[in-house]
């Protein structure tokens, strides 16, 4: 098909775009040089087609993969980038250093077991003490000044199971009780007529006496003697059941009748075999 | 496609794709937030896509982020950016004669649009064109001429109002 007037709009579009092959496109050059007046018409159609900008994407850093080029990089440098991750301690126990944990192990034994010792020497068991100072000690206090009234002190700081001493309880010239509802200490002072006939004492049983009948917090003293002596009273039942051992606290209060719970354990299995 | 010829990807067809979105849409981020998911997409297909496709394939999928841009956007504004970018840029014996022929591409819808700068930017053919845009070879060509003469008869127009 060759260029004429009704088709040369189409031809010249081709020819701008490049779409038309070497021979049509020297047709469209033969065209305009023989018909001029379609060489305007041409040179319109040219003026749409767009120079290409100079505009560059400045962000191609962005773009890039790198994994290729990090391969290439020496693996030194690459290990000197990477974060260093701490190392966990791996213990070492040569002979010298078991040496010297048995050593401390053994320290803190030693050290545990007097401090136990201590702690259990230093208490004493009211109720017990009070029924070691019935009996024991109350014919000894017939040799000293029987209207000597002395205080007895009962410690009661720590329940600890520790055997009260004896020795502790200084010139116990008073019966001792703490049977009483309110676990309270009452002390009666000794007369010369109790030591000529220990067999009227009235016993522990004898001097319990109902809880409202006693004065709270108060020590009952005897009416026969003038001067008034004055007692401390030991509240037995706190209730702070914390059992030390050395620095350790052991809530008591979770023992608590743990050893009864045991023996009858123990007997209910002894006499089902 | 390994990682080397990526990156020559990059060097040779970042500048074109984000020309080709920046004078489409007219928007400086729009256009390098595009470019970078074209890449990106590329990235992801590196093993699908043969390095002599990817020059097509990278306008294709640049062209689609474009159109759903614009859809989104509902209209194309040529924002100032844009006109400074240009400014700059602009290789144009005829200044004045630039100017008129933005102001009457602006006026094309974005399928012309991309048609006529994707021939004259990036010189593909018709057929490779098509591939692009998902048109037929006898629709880019009519398409594309019906934007040429758009163009002529606006440049014109405006021409004789300038004189």
């Amino acid at each position: 098909m060759s260029i004429n007037k009704n088709n040369y709009e189409n031809y010249f579009l081709l020819y701008i775009d490049q779409e038309l092959a070497a021979s049509d496109q020297a047709a469209v050059k033969n065209f305009v040089q023989a018909n001029p007046e379609y060489a305007a018409e041409l040179a319109n159609i040219e003026k749409t087609k767009m120079v290409p900008d100079t505009i560059r994407y400045t962000n191609k850093a962005f773009l890039y993969r790198l994994p290729e080029i990090e391969a290439t990089l020496p693996q030194v440098f690459k290990n000197k980038l990477y974060k260093q991750s701490s190392t966990l301690l791996q213990p070492n126990f040569n002979y010298k250093t078991k040496a010297a944990l048995l050593s401390v192990a053994a320290l803190f034994i030693l050290f545990l077991g007097d401090r136990f010792n201590q702690a259990g020497t230093n208490h004493t068991w009211p109720v017990q003490a009070s029924i070691i100072a019935k009996k024991n000690n109350f014919s000894e206090s017939n040799n000293n000044n029987p209207n000597e009234i002395k205080n007895v002190f009962v410690s009661a700081k720590n329940k600890s199971k520790s055997k009260p001493s004896v020795n502790n309880l200084e010139a116990p010239n008073f019966i001792v009780s703490n049977e009483s509802p309110t676990r309270q200490i009452q002390a009666y002072p000794v007369t010369e007529e109790m030591i000529n006939k220990p067999s009227s004492l009235p016993f522990i049983e004898k001097t319990i006496v109902p809880n409202e009948m006693m004065p709270s917090e108060t020590m009952t003293e005897a009416p026969t003697h003038t001067e008034a002596p004055s007692y401390k009273v030991v509240d037995t039942d706190e209730q702070d059941r914390t059992i030390y051992l050395a620095n350790f606290e052991i809530d008591g209060a979770s023992f608590r009748g743990l050893t009864r719970k045991l023996n009858a354990l123990l007997k209910r299995n002894k006499s089902e075999k | 496609m390994r990682e080397i010829e990526f990156n020559n990807c990059v060097d040779e067809h970042a500048d074109g794709v984000y020309r080709f979105i920046l004078k489409n849409i007219g928007h400086v981020e729009d256009a390098q937030d595009i470019v970078q998911t074209s890449f990106e997409k590329l990235w992801v297909n590196r093993n699908k896509v043969e390095p002599q496709k990817a020059k097509s394939y990278l306008f294709t999928v640049a062209y689609h982020q474009m159109i759903d841009h614009i859809r989104k956007e509902k209209k194309a504004t040529v924002t100032d950016s844009y006109e400074e970018v240009s400014a700059k840029a602009t290789y144009q014996k005829d200044p004045e004669l630039k100017q008129l022929l933005l102001a009457a591409i602006n006026e094309l819808n974005p399928t012309q649009k991309s048609l006529v700068l994707l021939k004259d930017y990036e010189g593909y053919t018709y057929q490779e064109i098509g591939e692009i845009m998902n048109l037929s070879e006898s629709q880019v060509k009519v398409y594309l001429h019906r934007a040429r003469i758009f163009l002529k008869e606006k440049l014109v127009h405006l021409e004789k109002a300038a004189n």
